[in-house]
């Protein structure tokens, strides 16, 4: 899976009491597969401010379940003129009406219709809500491109990209981002901090202790590009960690 | 007046010893770093540069350490640090028993005392494991009362007119000395109305407000990284472990800042918070040692039922 696959199926963490940077996120979105010419299906209802170009097609989960064939959805909007799919998905909503296992399948249905198809998936989870109780499945499912208020985390190969702040309301996002990294990565893994614009002492210590473990299975693990304020917070825990209380 | 290494003792065995002339700090000092001279002991002196002068020409001996520069005390929290890694340097170099002189920075020098009356206190327990024996000189012409005050009730020891040292009665176990320490508030804070005022803010929020507060200072005066990163932290522990209402407070003048972040809660139960590397004590210590590290002066003021955080960037060191 290359990156420009893993990047067109997005997770979005909503948080509820968020400033409305999220939801400017879904417009975002919603334009641009507007502007794409993608036919527009939702499932589950996600208020929409901006404009609506084109109309929406109302899915069930049980649509894109693997068992249904999803990609049948896609040749259906080809032949109508549609340059492809953008599907817009609330995670809640599905794991309320069917259940977590069954989430996971439409998930992964949707990173297939993206590998081999012009489709554009976004997944919102909120916070609180699945995207807190349920969020190793958004980490899991949206390793190129998952956004929360303040922070993006992207993952490739061998590259974890950390964009943005990180503090006691999304530590949990990076935790849970290291730790599927973890498990899944090879010898070399680069963290890439130069975009990332402020790290709480929390979250330091979060990227130490990865880094620590992966080390310990023998990884070769490169903190890059911090910039000076997020490279003192690191100094300063390790300094700690060398010397413990 | 002298000061003399305790015999058959081990472990850490501090001392204040109070001076009112010159010649009171050197009959008290040289005879307890020549007899550490003697026994080949690591003899180490942190004293300001007039009395270090003083004790250099009074001694004259090539093994006589003085700490200066960089070891120089900034702060409580890499003070202890480097102190810790400097002692477990010698004793893994053999050293049986160490002697230190060591001065604390106090308002007499121009420095803020609250977070060295925590030290005084804390190093009991942090220095504990060192086979050291640890001079702490006071000038009595230039300390004040309360801080003489402080430094009865965190030494253990003290050095006797008739040249040994007797145990303080006055003493108290760090613990008590550090969770029931009232601390005054900063002028700053008594006389001008804060800047910023945020109730239950996000820490986002608060972020926001203690850059845009550092951004009212000339530029350069205060790192506003540091004022955002200490200010995060402070508001992380009130919003994980205190109790609501969380308030933060910002003040500024031209040469200070000063944040104070108060919630309803009974504050860290750790005593020593602040002052020793936290990885093992959970994020909560971790962020206010970093705090202590990058603010000029950090105070706790814990009361019944509430507690506050005031930190402090001056701006004539540069923010630290």
């Amino acid at each position: 899976m290359d990156a420009t696959t893993t990047t067109r199926h997005k997770g979005l963490l909503r948080s509820r009491t968020a400033s409305g940077d999220t939801q400017t996120a879904i417009d975002t979105w919603y334009r641009a597969a507007v502007e794409r010419g993608q036919r527009i299906c939702t499932v589950g209802t996600l208020p929409l401010t901006g404009t609506a170009a084109a109309r929406e097609t109302a899915l069930d989960p049980a649509d894109l379940h693997p068992s249904a064939e999803p990609a049948r959805l896609v040749q259906r909007a080809l032949g109508d003129g549609y340059q492809g799919l953008g599907v817009l998905i609330h995670a809640d909503e599905v794991i309320a009406t069917t259940s977590e296992r069954f989430h996971d399948a439409v998930e992964t249905a949707l990173t297939d219709l993206c590998t081999d198809h012009p489709v554009e998936v976004l997944c919102v989870y909120d916070r609180p809500g699945v995207g807190t109780d349920c969020l190793d499945l958004a980490v899991e499912h949206h390793e190129g491109d998952l956004r929360e208020e303040q922070l993006t985390v992207r993952r490739t190969t061998d590259v974890v990209h950390v964009a943005g702040e990180v503090d006691m309301t999304n530590l949990d996002v990076l935790d849970t981002a290291l730790r599927a990294t973890a498990l899944a990565r090879g010898r070399r893994l680069r963290i890439d901090l130069s975009e990332a614009t402020f790290l709480s002492a929390g979250a330091a210590h979060v990227l130490h202790r990865h880094a620590a473990v992966l080390r310990q299975a023998g990884a070769h693990v490169e903190l890059h590009g911090a910039a000076p304020p997020v490279a003192r917070a690191l100094q300063l825990v390790e300094l700690s960690l060398r010397s413990p209380g | 007046m002298v000061a003399r290494a305790p015999v058959h003792r081990r472990g850490h065995v501090h001392q204040a010893l109070f001076y009112d002339s010159d010649d009171e700090l050197l009959d008290a000092v040289v005879p307890f770093v020549e007899e550490g001279l003697k026994a080949t002991e690591p003899t180490l002196v942190a004293l300001n540069d007039r009395a270090s002068d003083l004790l250099r020409e009074a001694v004259g001996h090539p093994d006589l350490i003085f700490l200066g520069g960089r070891t120089r005390r900034h702060d409580p929290a890499s003070t202890i640090r480097h102190h810790r890694e400097l002692l477990a340097a010698h004793v893994a170099d053999g050293a049986r028993h160490i002697r230190v002189v060591g001065e604390t920075p106090h308002p007499g020098h121009g420095s803020p005392w609250d977070w060295w009356a925590r030290y005084e206190a804390a190093i009991n327990h942090a220095y504990a494991e060192f086979p050291l024996s640890n001079v702490c000189p006071y000038d009595r012409r230039i300390t004040p009362g309360a801080v003489l005050e402080d430094v009865m009730r965190t030494h253990p020891w003290l050095a006797a007119d008739d040249g040994a040292h007797v145990a303080n009665a006055h003493y108290e176990e760090p613990r008590r000395f550090l969770l029931g320490r009232p601390v005054s508030a900063d002028p700053l804070e008594t006389t001008s109305p804060p800047r910023f005022e945020l109730l239950d803010p996000t820490p986002a929020a608060a972020r926001r407000a203690a850059r845009a507060c550092a951004d009212l200072l000339p530029a350069d005066a205060v790192d506003a990284d540091d004022v955002v990163m200490c200010v995060n932290e402070a508001v992380t522990n009130a919003l994980t472990h205190g109790r609501s209402p969380v308030r933060v407070r910002l003040w500024c003048s031209a040469d200070r800042l000063v944040a104070s972040v108060a919630d309803r809660g009974a504050g860290p139960p750790d005593p020593f918070v602040g002052l020793l590397p936290a990885a093992s004590r959970g994020s909560a210590g971790l962020g206010l040692w970093m705090a202590h590290q990058m603010c000029s002066h950090v105070t706790f003021h814990r009361t019944e039922d509430a507690f506050s955080i005031g930190l402090v960037f001056d701006a004539r060191d540069g923010g630290r």
